[in-house]
Parts: structure tokens; C-alpha cells; sequence
């Protein structure tokens, strides 16, 4: 069954023309796939960001508009994000399960892992942890679970493709650390440099059990 | 350690990677960039030993001299497909623990990430790193003790330390000749859960045993094949023609079973006559009554029984009709019993059946006379001995579905046997081992 939503209406870019038809209802930016415009998706329309966003063409079992399932499941990439840290790069796709609804799937040499950005009610009442405060290898307790911090970085976004479901800025950077759990667990905390602290949570996958359609 | 021009070698179509040569900085011997991604680490000279930092300009970071390579039927370079997945070996480690030898190849894919190809022995096993961790008990359970990973289950199989004696090529960590590590093995054949304790790290990784020929395939191996020693703890016994055996003859096992106990319950026949031979009569021959058989072409009981003790006897046995004799038979009885230092024994037996068939319905006798005997170890006066007598007819005999019970049940435990066979192997080294 192909992945669709329910978003009403297809756009056209405002550079070029083109139509820009949307995969998800809650699409926030958007990348051409003719001219390679950033296009923020607005109430009322789509206002063109003015730069252009190329990724160098990277081997990967995941590929833009490719569809794959997972344990019984299927999914669609739309949007792919490419960030930078201390040891080279790894990629986040925003993908659509059969319902529409989108999660993460980072990919780093081998190492994949899905995430569910969690929302802010579901985040403890205490203040979250700062980032220096998660030092490697130092035990956690979040989530009414223990955590052990094992890695901690800052990353770099290199560039997108396609549809994702917040506004990212090519260049913009963070700090992040992994927090890894029983059962094939991951939490994740991202520190913009807003102020702000994003959670994502989730588990690791063998890339082995991913089954690319063809 | 200077880095020469660009040579791109794509080496197949698979192959995208970006495939360089460098000089060593320890002996200036070409070292070639497997293009083993951006979580390789170090960078291992093959010829001098020399441990360069992958991240800091191929700074030298160690360096071992004299080490031996261990043999490997796989070189670093080489390129093979697993699971479907193209896979380039890139890094080599060399590992020694209580004088068994093994080697670890460091496997990457650009889609995939990292693996290894573990090989001893002629065994070859396909290894991931694993997030399914199991609890941490498992560094103290015994071997056959049971652990899980939340995924399948596994029964432990042993702990020991280990040295690396070897380093080559590409790796994700900075190995070094001399690092010793506590490892930890649990199996569910063909997997093997690890775990890899180090002064810095606890690892866990998952093992999948591979036949090696599929593996020298892959990579593109011929020639010469390198023979299996003994039993891999992760290797899945394969009997497929003694399972095939077994699972053949089971229908087969219960089929003969039950008839041969049906005959055995029901097929004795009916009971027609019955009379008892005195020791005198027996001595000098003696006609039974007459013996009325109406079921002609089927078999005839006699079933007789003696009182003999540590003794033997031999009967002459002649079937009449009209007092003609139609056929005869001799029968030997012999019965020993004691007791020794083992206890009591017995031998022989008193008793025993003779069977015949009539070619018509009517009257028949038996003469039944003592041809030869002893008594004791040596003795050779015939004994003292009465001889119970009961004739059946319409006797089916059980006699060819018990062989044939004894074949198939022998067939039908051939495979579990085996299995049981490879098992004992498989446990033989860890079996009262306890090192820990």
C-alpha cells in the first residue's frame, strides 16, 4: 500500500513552479526536488527561503522516496538530514509509517537507530539535565529508567533533501548526547542553541531486518 | 608518513569506496586505505607493526616488532559478499588464549557498518556488535547455565582471557600486541552471545556460525580447503540424511511395536491339548494322546517345560498320523544357574517352543523321548526330568515384526544419537573446566 496522508492540496514551488507535493500533513520545510529551493511551509502558503541545499550522494541501504519495512512494518524516507560531528557524519530520516505518522531513523556507519521525538508532556516535571552534567559513562535516571551516557558531541548540519517536519538551517550546530538503556534502548538530548533541550526516544535496530522494496 | 597522490581503484562495481596507498611511518612499506569509514581509528602496519592513529595524521602511536601473522586463508582487502551484503576486510587481529590460536577480521560495508569474520580452526563465524545486552549474571553462571539476551535464549558456555599477538590493517579502537581481555560465551547454535571485557570497556557481540565453504565462496577462495578441527562451540550440528533416516523410521517403529505386541498378547494361538511326560515315559519314549488340529496350514505350538537345574537334555520329537510318523524334530534344553561373588547368575532356561505346521485337519500324537543329557559342568547321565507339554494352534508368530521393530527403532535413534554424539564434542573442552 503506498504511504499517503491526508494533506489536502499539493503546492508549487515559488521559484520554479513546480508542484511540491506534500508526503505529510505536518511538513514544516520542504526541498524542491527541480530547483533545490528551501521552501518554509507556512498557514498560508510557503515562503521561499532563498538557499539551496545539496547533499553529497552518500552510499546507503536508505534512500529519499524508497520504501523499506521493519518487523512487520512499513515505511517511506520523505526527508533526510545530514549532520557533521567529530568523527565524519550521519544521517537522520524522517520517515512515514502506513498511517502518516513520522520518527527518526539516525544512520551512522552501520549503526541505525529509530527516534520518536517525545513531546513536552511527556518530559519530567524536574529540570533536564544539562549537557555538561552528562559526562560519558556516568548513570542516569530519566524517564523512571537509569541511562549510562555513552556518547556526547556536537553536531553540524551539513544539509537536507525532501520534506521534514521542523525548520532546519543548513550550518546550525548542537550538542547532543546518547544515553543508552536496557532492551536496545537510546534516549537522546539535543541542546539547540536556542536554550532549548529536545528528546528523542528510542531503540536500536539491525540493519540486517530492514528490507528495502524494491 | 607522506600520503601519495590519489589512485582511485574501484575494484568493482560494488565497490565505490575510495581505495588509497600510504607509506607506513615505522617502515615506509605501501600501506593501502581499505576505506574502512570514519570510525576507523588506527591504522596497523602489516610488515613492522607499527600502530598509527587514523584521526591524527597517522601518528604512531605503537609500535611491536617480530610479530607472526597467524594463518588465515583471508587477506586484508579482499571483498566478499555476506547475507547479501557486500562486505571489504580491512583490519586483522590476531588472538591467543591457552595455546588455541584465532583470528579476527575486521569487515566494513558502506551500507551495513561493521562486522567481523571470526576464523579457527577451520570454523568461521559471522560477528556484530550486539545492543541486545543480557544480564549482567552472565559473567558468573556456570556452563550450561542459562542467560538471555531478550531475544532467544543461550546456555553458557565458558569464560576464559585472551592476548592479541597480531594486529593488522584497519581498526575502530587503538588494539595493541599484549592487550589481554576477559571474554564470556554463550551459545544457541549457530549463535554465540559474547561478551568482551577490557580495563576501559564491557562489549557485547553476536556471533553467527557460517559454513566455511559458503564463506571461501563469497571471497572468492578456491583451491585448497582448510578442514574443520574438532566441534565449534557455535557450530549447529547437520546429519540431514541420519535425521532423514530417523525421521523415516519412526512411523515405521510404531507400526512394527504394535503389531508385534498384538501378536504377542493375541496371536498365541488356541489351546487344544496339554499333558505332562513323566522322567520314566521320557526315558523310553512315549505316544501323547491324541491331538485333534482342525486349522491345517497354520503353525503349531508346542510349548513345553521341564524342571531341569545345572542341567541339559535333548528330545527326540516325531509327529504321528495313524501312528505314522510325518516329520520330526530334536530340542535342546539346557539350564544352569549359581551364584559367585557377583551374585546370582542363571543360563539357558528350562523351557522352550517348537513350532510346525499339519498339511491337513485330523488326529495327531506326539512321541517324545530323551535322546541325550548331563548334569553338571561335566556329567553325562541323562537327567531326572518331567516335561510339561501344551499345543496351540493357530500360533502367529511375532518373531519377524520384533527383528523388524529392533531395525527401525536402531534406525530411528540414529539421528538422535548422532546429535547427542556431536553434542558430547561440542561440550568436551568446557566439560570441568572452570577457569574463572
Amino acid at each position: 500500500m503506498p504511504i499517503t496522508s491526508d494533506q489536502p492540496a499539493s503546492y508549487h514551488c515559488p521559484n520554479c513552479g513546480a508542484e511540491l507535493p506534500l508526503r505529510f500533513r505536518y511538513a514544516k520545510m520542504a526541498v524542491c526536488e527541480h530547483c533545490d529551493s528551501t521552501l518554509f511551509l507556512e498557514d498560508d502558503g510557503m515562503r521561499l527561503a532563498g538557499t539551496r541545499s545539496v547533499l553529497a550522494a552518500m552510499p546507503s541501504l536508505i534512500q529519499l522516496g524508497q520504501g523499506f519495512s521493519y518487523d512487520t512494518r512499513d515505511y517511506l524516507p520523505v526527508g533526510h538530514l545530514r549532520y557533521r560531528y567529530k568523527l565524519g557524519f550521519w544521517d537522520e530520516w524522517w520517515i512515514l509509517d502506513r498511517n502518516g505518522d513520522g520518527l527518526w531513523l539516525s544512520v551512522d556507519e552501520g549503526d541505525f537507530v529509530f527516534e520518536q521525538p517525545l513531546q513536552p508532556e511527556r518530559l519530567p516535571a524536574t529540570p533536564l539535565p544539562g549537557f555538561k552534567q552528562l559526562q560519558l559513562n556516568r548513570s542516569v535516571r530519566l524517564l523512571e529508567q537509569d541511562w549510562t551516557v555513552t556518547e556526547r558531541d556536537r553536531g553540524h548540519c551539513e544539509g537536507f533533501r525532501g520534506q521534514l517536519p521542523a525548520r532546519v538551517t543548513e550550518g546550525e550546530s548542537f550538542f547532543y548526547a546518547h544515553l543508552s538503556g536496557p532492551d536496545a534502548s537510546l534516549l537522546t538530548l539535543e541542546y539547540p542553541q536556542d536554550g532549548s533541550v529536545n528528546v528523542s526516544r528510542g531503540y536500536w535496530v539491525d540493519p540486517f531486518e530492514i528490507r528495502i522494496r524494491t | 608518513m607522506k600520503e601519495q597522490p590519489h589512485q582511485d581503484q574501484d575494484s568493482s562495481p560494488e565497490n565505490t569506496s575510495r581505495v588509497r596507498s600510504i607509506q607506513c611511518r615505522g617502515c615506509g612499506a605501501p600501506l593501502t586505505l581499505l576505506g574502512g569509514g570514519h570510525k576507523i581509528l588506527s591504522l596497523n602496519c602489516a610488515h613492522c607493526g607499527t600502530v598509527m592513529d587514523a584521526h591524527k595524521n597517522y601518528a604512531v602511536l605503537a609500535r611491536f616488532h617480530g610479530q607472526q601473522p597467524p594463518f588465515s586463508p583471508f587477506e586484508l582487502g579482499m571483498q566478499g559478499k555476506i547475507h547479501d551484503v557486500p562486505f571489504t576486510i580491512i583490519g586483522m587481529i590476531g588472538w591467543e588464549s591457552q595455546g588455541y590460536a584465532w583470528v579476527d577480521l575486521l569487515l566494513y560495508s558502506e551500507t551495513h557498518g561493521y562486522a567481523w569474520l571470526g576464523y579457527e580452526r577451520g570454523h568461521i563465524c559471522f560477528v556484530r556488535k550486539t545492543r541486545h545486552l543480557p544480564s549482567a549474571t552472565i559473567w558468573s553462571l556456570q556452563p550450561r547455565q542459562s542467560v538471555s539476551d531478550g531475544k532467544r535464549s543461550y546456555k553458557l558456555y565458558e569464560r576464559y582471557m585472551a592476548d592479541i599477538t597480531y594486529v593488522a590493517g584497519e581498526l575502530t579502537w587503538v588494539a595493541k600486541v599484549g592487550d589481554r581481555i576477559q571474554l564470556v560465551e554463550a551459545i544457541a547454535p549457530p549463535f554465540l552471545l559474547s561478551g568482551e571485557r577490557s580495563n576501559t570497556e564491557t562489549e557485547y557481540h553476536l556471533s553467527e556460525y557460517l559454513e566455511p565453504e559458503t564463506v571461501y565462496r563469497a571471497f572468492n577462495i578456491s583451491g585448497k580447503t582448510w578442514p574443520r578441527a574438532g566441534v565449534h562451540a557455535a557450530q549447529p550440528y547437520h546429519g540431514p540424511l541420519k535425521d532423514a533416516l530417523s525421521r523415516a523410521a519412526r512411523p515405521f517403529v510404531i507400526i512394527s511395536g504394535v503389531i508385534a505386541a498384538a501378536l504377542w498378547l493375541f496371536g498365541g494361538g488356541t489351546r487344544i491339548h496339554h499333558e505332562t511326560f513323566l522322567p520314566g515315559d521320557l526315558q523310553t519314549g512315549r505316544h501323547s494322546a491324541e491331538i485333534e488340529i482342525t486349522r491345517p496350514n497354520r503353525l503349531v505350538a508346542l510349548e513345553m517345560q521341564t524342571n531341569l537345574r545345572n542341567a541339559w537334555a535333548d528330545f527326540d520329537i516325531d509327529v504321528l498320523k495313524n501312528g505314522e510318523e510325518i516329520f520330526s524334530m530334536g530340542k535342546e534344553f539346557s539350564f544352569y544357574e549359581g551364584r559367585d561373588s557377583d551374585g546370582y547368575w542363571s543360563e539357558g532356561s528350562p523351557g522352550a517352543r517348537a513350532l510346525f505346521k499339519v498339511p491337513e485337519p485330523g488326529s495327531y500324537q506326539l512321541n517324545i523321548q530323551l535322546a541325550g543329557g548331563g548334569t553338571g559342568e561335566t556329567g553325562n547321565t541323562p537327567p531326572q526330568t518331567t516335561l510339561d507339554l501344551t499345543v496351540r494352534q493357530g500360533y502367529i508368530s511375532s518373531y519377524y515384526f520384533v527383528i523388524l521393530l529392533i531395525i527401525t527403532t536402531v534406525a530411528a535413534l540414529l539421528g538422535p544419537g548422532a546429535r547427542i554424539a556431536f553434542e558430547r564434542k561440542r561440550w568436551k573442552e568446557v566439560d570441568g573446566d572452570d577457569d574463572d
